[in-house]
């Protein structure tokens, strides 16, 4: 028949009434056949009731020959997998409780891990929304001198084991740019936060720069108006900006009419050129930018590091478009030209080392990786997890098959022996089952996939927001029908080839001379057991390190009071502010929430403590001869008066930071112990000097004076050390940008709030508030990531030890079962209750105890390769070890002890008649 | 006859053999399986018995390959019986068939009692 046919014959009669009536059809044809044989029989003259045994005797065995035939009929093999799944799932709702917990542990395994996969997916392997993104490859340099990086999103970082940095001049990138014909565009471009004044309301965007052929040189087209083009990164271009289609979509209601409108950024009058694809984010994949606008203008309104004519700011990030056929070796060799000119003739410190300085290329498919180097690690500790728990659930179906398999010894042994094609079938058929759960398992795994993914990108970023569209797609659906295959056949297969090799006498006797088999599958479903308990231990002590660094954390003294403080940010500088007037707006600002009734002291700095930002610099001390290779260092924080006291750090000597303090100098700082033992070993260090740089005749700002030293206090992490810090007046600092207020009140923060702003909108309405929280919230901010892996590790590792429980209880269930007539003599010959009980106890205690003395080492050598992940604990840390150990012991107790009272009170009567 | 003995003289078919013999037997005109069984066993004067297992699997396969075509039709003896008939193109497979065994036996003869 014809395939066209055969599908005509389809459409005329439904698929199962044409099977039965195949199946009639053999049926009829074989019954025929063994008519005419004993018809013939009987005409040789053999008697008729022999004649039709003897027929029937020769023909062979009837199902098998049925069998052999069918599997001529083309198809069949579809029929059969709809046949085997329709009795798959008898079986399955047979034992309805089974399949439940099956399904549900599988559903979280597999749900968990589809997550995973897709935040992986999304953050690591996505590539930019561009033409040929292959073709992308970020410059990056390496070399000495190195250069200072001033720039958003510009970076340092070490790759393939050298020191590489992102960011190069704005003259060098034009120099690179004009010298280097294998890119067909090399763009050039940087990040920034400006303030918006748009409709009569300002707030706070986030602003890429870019050279006029960026959105040439990636292939992005606009969804409306037009892209920026070289023309408009000419300094004489008026100002034009495109928008990021969020933000068209925020700010405008994707209002078409928006192009050619204006709005003001940083103070300078802008028009809206066009709107870029909602599929471009921006350079680094992640953060979403809302405008883009012409490098050219960075010196107008962007941060004063920013200067495109100063050699030494490096501040300019370059992607290049490869032209085709180019290599990377090519284009390496004609940026090294240039490059080595440029750091040959670049002037530094004699006393120091000159290397070559030297082109990088990176691929730029996937954009600036800048949160994908971030995300690995806990991506990487993350999916381990989840593979750990989808193995946890693995085993424990395995087990439960494995048990059931053994319920199904007869039925199997049955099938064998009447002749079910050399155990294939019956093997296809268990596999289809583990088949039909594992799928049953993924489709409501995948149900809540998406959310979850999100969830656990909401939970970790809290801090930082990320903007990733995290759904599952064709890709993540691949790998979850994947992991469900192998999934199903790790749990499946060993069961199954168990279940076939089953010894059919004994088996069909199903009397106490099967226990050899049964004492082999014992030992398969403990060893499961064990290696369940195993794995839980390890991820019960993961969770355990992860909670500790979480209390640690959250207990330590971070060295000042962060209760009852109000912080918001401001930034007058990018409205219109500058120097002297900026400086006074701040104070008039201080000064209007100062008058705010339950505000007991307002101060303010260039960034919030425990905020994940810093400035450090070299220093010269006179006096402190540094070591061979070191350079003496300090963090530092420019501060408004009485910081220190309202902050809650202790003034050791000396005294705080004031309001008086000349913007001519001399200029002071306040100075922590650490500095003060770092560099004075001891001595007292108020009114000592120290330098800025390491110039000889340092500049009379770069000279400092030390009037106090407070206590040790937290600067931008909790996690890191305390380094040397030097806090000194914004007042005296020639260009200050943003700062953020701290307000300390007897009232509870957040109840100023509203008064704070309107304080704040009383000085003036351009400038806008950002990032109003309580201190607290901003050191539970800054502590997401560690909160949310506390969290999730906790759950996945409670999940994984209640399966192993499960696994464990099923067992012994099993066991007792399987034991029952041996319980009743050993009752009968006089053994109390409790030797019974203990006995099943132990047994369960034993493999408990042999999984968590397994688990331990795995986990110590696991949980080495994330150290960074913990803070102020060991990765050997006992006392996460000894809880998990504890914790999976009395889980396991609890699940043994069903079973264990079910054996006790047996009555041995009714279990020696038991077999 | 024991086991052994009939495991000794029982003669292993080429591989697509029977499905030859098939056909040649259906060259004479309709007939059910049984009867195709029989029609081999008596050409073959009773060497070759083809077991059931082998004989409708290979009859379904060759109707699904459209060499052969089946119909149910009530025999003398009133009783249902499914008839299979060559098709032409099972006639030409027939021939090729033929041709591909001659030259089998011809080779093999050659390899058996060289010239």
């Amino acid at each position: 028949m014809k395939l066209w046919q055969r599908i005509l014959a389809l459409i005329q009669r439904p698929r199962i009434l044409r099977r039965k009536q195949n199946e009639q059809d053999l049926e009829d044809e074989l019954r025929f056949d063994l008519v005419q044989e004993a018809e013939l029989r009987i005409q040789r003259g053999e008697p008729p009731e022999s004649a039709r045994a003897s027929a029937h005797r020769d023909f062979g065995n009837l199902m098998l020959v049925k069998e052999a035939t069918r599997n001529m009929w083309g198809w069949t093999s579809l029929e059969r997998l709809a046949q085997d799944t329709r009795f798959a799932w008898r079986m399955l709702k047979r034992n309805p409780i089974l399949t439940l917990v099956a399904i549900a542990s599988l559903a979280i395994g597999i749900g968990a891990n589809t997550a995973i996969f897709s935040l992986v997916d999304t953050i690591l392997l996505k590539s930019l929304a561009v033409r040929d993104p292959d073709q992308l490859r970020l410059v990056l340099w390496t070399g000495k001198p190195r250069i200072p990086q001033h720039t958003g999103s510009g970076y340092t970082t070490t790759l393939h084991g050298i020191e590489v940095s992102s960011s190069f001049s704005y003259p060098m990138y034009k120099l690179l740019a004009a010298s280097v014909p294998q890119f067909s565009d090399l763009m050039g471009f940087t990040h920034s936060e400006v303030t918006v004044v748009a409709a009569g309301e300002s707030h706070y965007a986030s602003a890429m720069f870019v050279t006029g052929n960026f959105f040439r040189g990636l292939g992005v087209n606009p969804i409306l108006g037009r892209m920026l083009s070289p023309d408009d990164d000419r300094a004489a271009a008026p100002g034009v900006a495109v928008i990021s289609y969020a933000y068209w979509e925020r700010r405008f209601g994707l209002d078409p009419t928006v192009v050619g409108q204006g709005v003001t950024i940083n103070g300078w009058p802008v028009s809206i050129a066009g709107v870029v694809p909602p599929s471009f984010l921006g350079e680094v994949p992640g953060q979403s930018r809302d405008f883009f606008l012409p490098i050219v203008h960075v010196s107008a309104f962007g941060p004063t590091a920013y200067a495109l004519a100063k050699e030494d700011h490096w501040w300019v990030q370059i992607m290049g478009r490869l032209r085709t056929g180019v290599s990377d070796r090519q284009v390496r060799a004609a940026l090294d030209v240039v490059m080595d000119r440029a750091g040959a003739s670049y002037p530094q410190n004699p006393a120091h080392k000159r290397d070559p300085w030297r082109a990088v290329l990176e691929a730029g498919a996937g954009g600036v990786p800048l949160v994908r180097e971030q995300a690995a690690g806990p991506l990487f500790i993350l999916s381990s997890v989840v593979a750990l728990v989808l193995l946890i659930s693995c085993a424990n179906i395995a087990n439960l098959l494995l048990a059931r398999g053994a319920a199904r010894r007869r039925e199997i042994a049955v099938r064998l022996s009447i002749g079910a094609g050399r155990g294939q079938r019956v093997l296809r058929q268990l596999l289809t089952e583990s088949l039909l759960l594992a799928g049953l398992g993924a489709a409501i795994g995948l149900t809540f996939a998406s959310p979850l993914a999100r969830a656990i990108l909401t939970m970790t970023t809290r801090n930082e927001p990320l903007n990733f569209d995290v759904h599952v797609d064709l890709r993540t659906l691949l790998f979850t029908a994947a992991i469900t295959l192998v999934t199903a056949v790790i749990f499946g297969l060993a069961p199954a080839f168990r279940a076939t090799c089953v010894d059919l006498t004994p088996a069909l006797k199903d009397g106490p001379a099967g226990a050899a088999g049964m004492a082999r599958q014992l030992r398969l479903s403990r060893l499961l057991v064990i290696s369940q308990v195993a794995l839980s231990t390890l991820l019960l002590a993961g969770a355990g390190l992860f909670v500790r660094t979480l209390i640690n954390l959250t207990t330590m003294d971070p060295g000042f009071d962060p209760r009852q403080l109000l912080i918001f940010t401001v930034d007058g500088s990018r409205s219109g502010y500058q120097g002297r007037k900026l400086l006074d707006l701040y104070e008039q600002i201080r000064a209007a929430i100062g008058a705010i009734p339950g505000v007991q002291a307002v101060t303010l700095s260039d960034v919030p403590l425990i905020g994940d930002s810093m400035s450090n610099s070299d220093i010269r001390v006179p006096g402190y001869i540094p070591k061979a290779g070191e350079f003496a260092k300090t963090y530092q924080m420019a501060v408004g008066g009485d910081f220190l006291t309202t902050m809650g750090i202790p003034i050791l000597l000396g005294r705080d930071l004031d309001d008086h303090e000349r913007p001519s100098g001399p200029y002071v700082a306040v100075v922590n112990e650490k500095f003060a033992r770092s560099y004075f070993a001891g001595r007292n260090p108020i009114g000592r000097i120290f330098y800025f740089g390491q110039s000889p005749t340092p500049a009379a700002e770069d000279t400092i004076q030390i009037v106090g030293v407070c206590k040790n206090a937290k600067y931008d992490n909790l996690k890191h050390e305390i380094p040397p810090t030097a806090y000194l007046s914004y007042l005296q600092n020639s260009g200050p940008g943003g700062m953020t207020f701290e307000i300390r009140t007897a009232l509870p923060p957040m109840a100023i709030a509203s008064s704070v702003r309107r304080a704040v909108a009383g000085v003036d309405r351009n400038v806008p508030v950002a990032a109003m929280r309580t201190q607290e919230e901003q050191i539970r901010l800054s502590l997401s990531m560690e909160c949310a892996f506390a969290a999730l590790v906790g759950s996945f590792g409670s999940i994984a030890a209640v399966l192993a429980a499960i696994g464990l209880y099923g067992v012994m269930a099993y066991a007792v079962t399987r034991r029952t007539a041996e319980i009743g003599i050993r009752m009968a010959l006089g053994a109390v209750r409790g030797d019974v009980q203990w006995m099943v106890l132990r047994e369960s205690l034993v493999m408990v105890v042999i999984g968590i003395t397994m688990g331990i080492p795995a986990a110590l050598a696991l949980t080495r390769l994330v150290r960074q992940a913990f803070y102020g604990i060991e990765p050997n840390d006992p006392a996460s070890f000894v809880a998990a150990g504890a914790l999976m012991l009395s889980v396991g107790t609890l699940a043994a002890w069903i079973p264990a009272l079910r054996a006790a009170r047996l009555d041995p009567m009714h279990a020696l008649r038991h077999e | 006859m024991g086991d052994d003995q009939r495991y000794k003289d029982r003669v292993e078919l080429l591989q697509g053999t029977l499905d030859m013999m098939i056909l040649r037997t259906l060259r004479w005109g309709p007939q059910h399986g049984h009867g195709v069984g029989q029609a081999i066993r008596a050409s073959s004067q009773d060497v070759l018995q083809i077991e059931r297992g082998s004989l409708y699997p290979a009859l379904h396969r060759l109707e699904r390959q459209g060499w052969i075509e089946s119909e149910w039709k009530i025999t003398e003896n009133k009783q249902r019986a499914k008839y299979y008939r060559l098709t032409r193109t099972g006639r030409k497979q027939l021939v090729s068939e033929e041709s591909r065994w001659n030259r089998l036996v011809k080779a093999v003869g050659h390899v058996m009692r060289p010239a």
